[in-house]
């Protein structure tokens, strides 16, 4: 609450002086426009608006959202412990420069570029490794799509960011669509057949305008290698035939609505390399390069709305435009002028992506707790509590693994053998978290692949496909049982040495919630242990395995 | 720590199945009843069986035969049951059946995607996030305290689809992977009745207190699914090994094996059960697929259906075959047919449905409808009013206006009984 309170008092006292109220809002850093902007919206807003989050389900929350995973229990303890005014946004910072924010990042741009679509001509690893180190290094994010859209595959550079085009085999129904999809946040599918029954601003000439681009190139697999690249040839034509009107007609490359990129003229040696069964085809002039060009130009601005929703609703748990690949003129944004304003800023902060996250969960309206002021359900556009949303399987794995205490056993005795190779080594420095992450990473992904195919569904919608299935793998899985067996310094072991309960409950709590019990919980713990008698491991076993059902542990609220 | 999925397990289990009855019997189930008698109980409850012939079957081949046509492929067509109803002769035993049946000829999507047919078939709109027919027979026709969830699905491939749209998460599909024992029904080891009731009560209380001021959809979703797991877990029966009698009537392959569990389900009270049979996406050797994977089709669906028939199962269960659409009239180079969109035919059959029918027609060569054009939107009211349910209503969503059919289409009434 201080904060806006602090902006009002701020505007109040620029009010006394005469300042131009537009002037003052310019000056306001991002976050607080955000907040500005979506009280404005909504008629009573401090009565409605709930407060904000407690320290403790701030940190899951920002953990999760950040890094994809909960906080350890130290780091917890120490954050709760902690007093300093500014420490939300101290861990804020300190948590986008980690290296498990290029991990998260990777799992979420992955299942937006890739929608879980099995490997099929560049490995997964080459594929992951280029995302992560996009994020690592700060790539934005028209540099990515500039690099996803233009590469051929051709080089080890470039081969990575060539996924997107080669695994779709370049099928002109999935590569139009997706592009539509992901970069420019519209679902061309229908226009495809015939102007969008529904939607008048989806046009046949938006679907084989994008097709246009790519239509020249193709997959080629070179004859030694066997490897598959793409080739484009210099010419040919798009021709589309309406369904309604049986009238043909034919399309340059266009990005929805801008100007038709009509061809330079054909030289008469149109070729770098000429096309056959040998050689992959490289025209002096190519289509597929002006999309990646275009794509992300100033004029383009559906490129820059795109993806300012889509981080909105990774973070929000609910875009300004909902469905995020369903801009049209019918489902308008929630906040027009906000989405407007933030899409701009990115632009100017030349797409720094680490940029907006940081400042959207450094809004209020991020940090609101998801505990309601009464019984009515505000709508969820008003933005006046917290999105209660399901974690993804990469949250839900490694958060688990977490908790369990069998990711702080990997921590420890890979530090220990950095350790043991180099003495001197500094265990603060980036490049040590990065190699310790790194270690971990490898060494769970088998269990993380687990999680996968049991909570993935087939598509990248953000709804709760609760199944029977995962419930079954929660209640039963072996896989479970063996993270529970007391070792080392995982959390069962830890337990079994506590023989105060208070202190148990409270380990046990800060472990999986990363909060501590009230007393009611606390006696509820000692309850069901007792019911267990002599058989304390397995009581143990069985009530770390119960919070780890439990909606609370399955949700990110 | 081991896990045995060797085909005796279940003999071993007998003394966990009988805890598991007391166990969800807390849970606020009852007791487990048999077969016959649940499916008499059942009677007034409408249901689906959804025969799904993934990759788009050759309607050349099935329901809208064309020898001696240009297009019309080697094979001939026969007579069915019904006078003056043929279809190819790749379905001989289905042939039989046919007046249990109805054939909608001229089925036009106007796409040749897999994935936008498919959608179009189990939505009935093509686009949006919309609840498929299983997720909404779910919703609607099941009892409030289903013995089992309203919705599976008997798959041996790939992810679970998004199905349930804005409904209820339970209501959207639960995917078997085939008759096998699912994974993680069974628990090695340590729980005995009283644990799992400790558990079960212990991690409600949890999510109860939870949930006291939060908003409630995600978490109640959250805990169906444990119910429905507690369901499955107290039905291992289902799983057991199948008679031999079965075995051989509906063949030991794996579409015989899931078509045996599909009938059990419903036997039991799942309100929708689709299976589904791989391998129709012809590219290639159409004609040789075709021979193969109907022949598999063929004798099964036909043994089915005549179960559901013998057992008084079908004037409450509708019944669909259909597939995400049809393949081309042009045979290519490779005696492949290709995705085809715009005319082919689906069967449909059992409650609320005129047997014996054969709406709509294709031209001669079979390249375009002839007449009584339908699409998904069609079919969708279609099956929904065959079981009962009003698709120009809306759904029942709190602050929404939904309507469950799409609006511009209509079902086809001359189909409906």
């Amino acid at each position: 609450m201080y904060c806006r309170v602090t902006i009002r008092i701020v505007l109040g006292v620029m009010f006394c002086f005469c300042v131009d109220p537009l002037y003052t809002q310019e000056l306001l850093p991002l976050h607080a426009k955000i907040d500005q902007s979506v009280a404005d919206a909504v008629s009573e807003f401090e009565r409605r608006a709930g407060p904000l989050t407690t320290d403790s389900a701030f940190l899951r929350r920002i953990y999760l959202d950040l890094t994809g995973t909960i906080p350890t229990v130290t780091e917890a303890r120490a954050f709760l412990d902690n007093n300093n005014e500014d420490k939300r946004a101290a861990i804020i910072d300190r948590l986008l420069m980690s290296p498990r924010f290029s991990r998260h990042m990777q799992h979420e741009f992955d299942v937006m570029l890739m929608q879980r679509r099995p490997a099929k001509y560049v490995t997964l690893s080459l594929w992951q490794t280029f995302l992560f180190e996009a994020f690592r290094n700060n790539l934005g994010w028209d540099e990515m799509t500039r690099q996803i859209l233009s590469a051929d595959g051709a080089n080890p550079e470039n081969r990575p960011p060539a996924r997107f085009l080669l695994d779709r085999d370049l099928n002109p129904q999935d590569t139009t669509r997706d592009i539509g999809r992901v970069f420019l946040g519209r679902d061309l599918q229908c226009a495809q057949c015939h102007d969008h029954p529904h939607f008048e601003d989806y046009l046949q000439r938006h679907y084989f305008g994008i097709s246009a681009f790519f239509s020249r190139s193709y997959i080629f697999k070179d004859p030694n290698s066997k490897e598959a690249s793409l080739g484009e040839k210099a010419d040919g034509v798009v021709k589309f035939t309406s369904v309604f009107t049986s009238q043909e007609s034919e399309i340059s490359p266009r990005l929805l609505d801008l100007p038709e990129i009509i061809d330079p003229p054909l030289e008469e040696e149109p070729y770098i390399t000429k096309p056959d069964d040998q050689t992959r085809g490289i025209p002096k002039y190519s289509r597929r390069q002006q999309l990646a060009e275009t794509i992300v130009k100033q004029e383009n601005s559906a490129f820059q709305l795109n993806i300012t929703n889509r981080i909105w609703a990774m973070l929000m748990g609910r875009g300004l435009v909902e469905p995020v690949d369903m801009f049209h003129q019918d489902n308008p944004p929630t906040h027009p002028k906000l989405l407007e304003l933030l899409s701009n800023d990115l632009r100017q902060h030349q797409f720094d992506m680490r940029y907006l996250i940081r400042e959207l969960v450094l809004s209020h309206t991020y940090q609101r707790s998801s505990r309601l002021m009464s019984d009515v359900e505000p709508p969820a556009e008003e933005l006046v509590a917290g999105q209660i949303r399901p974690l993804t399987p990469e949250q839900l794995g490694f958060s688990m693994l977490e908790a369990v205490g069998h990711i702080e056993n990997i921590r420890l005795a890979t530090t220990t053998k950095l350790l043991e190779e180099q003495p001197q080594r500094d265990t603060t420095s980036v490049a040590f978290t990065f190699e310790v992450e790194q270690a971990i990473n490898g060494e769970v992904q088998p269990h993380i692949d687990a999680f996968v195919n049991t909570f993935a569904s087939n598509n990248e919608s953000r709804q709760f496909d609760a199944t029977a299935n995962q419930a079954l793998f929660l209640m039963n899985s072996p896989l479970l049982d063996v993270w529970l067996q007391p070792s080392k310094n995982n959390l069962v072991a830890r337990l079994q040495s506590i023989h105060d309960i208070a202190a148990l409950s409270d380990e046990l709590y800060m472990s999986i919630f990363s909060r501590h019990p009230n007393e009611f919980e606390a006696s509820a713990v000692q309850h069901f242990l007792n019911s267990f008698a002599d058989k304390r491991v397995q009581g143990l076993q069985e009530l770390t395995r119960t919070l780890l059902c439990s909606a609370e542990f399955r949700l990110n609220h | 720590m081991k896990r045995n999925l060797g085909c005796n397990i279940l003999d071993h289990m007998v003394s966990r199945r009988h805890f598991l009855m007391g166990a969800t019997a807390t849970a606020g189930f009852g007791p487990l009843l048999p077969p016959r008698l649940m499916a008499e109980m059942k009677r007034d409850q409408k249901q689906i069986l959804q025969v799904y012939l993934q990759g788009g079957v050759s309607q050349f081949e099935s329901w809208d035969p064309k020898p001696g046509t240009e297009f019309g492929g080697p094979f001939r067509a026969i007579p069915t049951s019904v006078p003056g109803m043929h279809i190819s002769e790749l379905l001989p035993y289905t042939a039989e059946k046919m007046h249990l049946l109805s054939i909608i000829r001229s089925v036009n999507l106007k796409t040749d995607d897999h994935g936008l047919g498919r959608l179009f078939m189990e939505k009935g709109r093509r686009t949006g996030d919309f609840p498929y027919v299983g997720a909404i027979a779910s919703k609607y026709l099941s009892a409030e305290k289903n013995p089992l969830p309203g919705y599976i699905h008997i798959s041996t491939r790939g992810l679970t689809d998004h199905t349930a749209a804005f409904l209820e998460a339970q209501h959207g599909q639960m995917k078997l992977e085939g008759f096998q024992v699912p994974a993680n029904l069974l628990r090695d080891g340590q729980r005995d009745e009283a644990t799992y009731n400790r558990v079960n009560d212990f991690r409600l209380q949890l999510n109860r207190q939870f949930k006291l001021d939060r908003a409630k959809s995600l978490i109640d979703s959250y805990d169906a699914s444990f119910e429905q797991a507690a369901q499955l877990m107290e039905r291992q029966h289902l799983f057991e090994k199948q008679k031999d009698y079965d075995l051989i009537r509906y063949g030991s392959h794996p579409f015989g094996r899931n078509c045996i569990l599909a009938r059990t389900l419903l036997e039991e009270g799942a309100t929708c059960v689709k299976v589904t049979h791989h391998g129709y996406d012809t590219h290639a050797e159409n004609f040789n697929f075709h021979l193969e994977q109907l022949e598999e089709f063929d004798q099964t669906f036909a043994t089915l259906l005549g179960d559901l028939e013998d057992r008084g199962m079908l004037d409450h269960t509708l019944v669909m075959v259909y597939s995400e659409f049809g393949r081309t009239p042009k045979i290519n180079h490779k005696y492949g047919r290709d995705h085809w969109g715009s005319s082919f035919s689906l069967a449909l059959g059992g409650c609320g449905i005129q047997p014996g029918a054969t709406i709509g027609s294709t031209n001669e060569k079979g390249t375009e409808v002839a007449n009584r054009e339908v699409d998904g939107g069609h079919l969708f009211h279609t099956y929904l009013r065959a079981v009962g349910i009003n698709s120009s209503d809306n759904h029942a969503i709190e602050g929404k206006t939904i309507p469950i059919g799409d609006p511009a289409a209509t079902p086809i009434e001359e189909l409906l009984a």
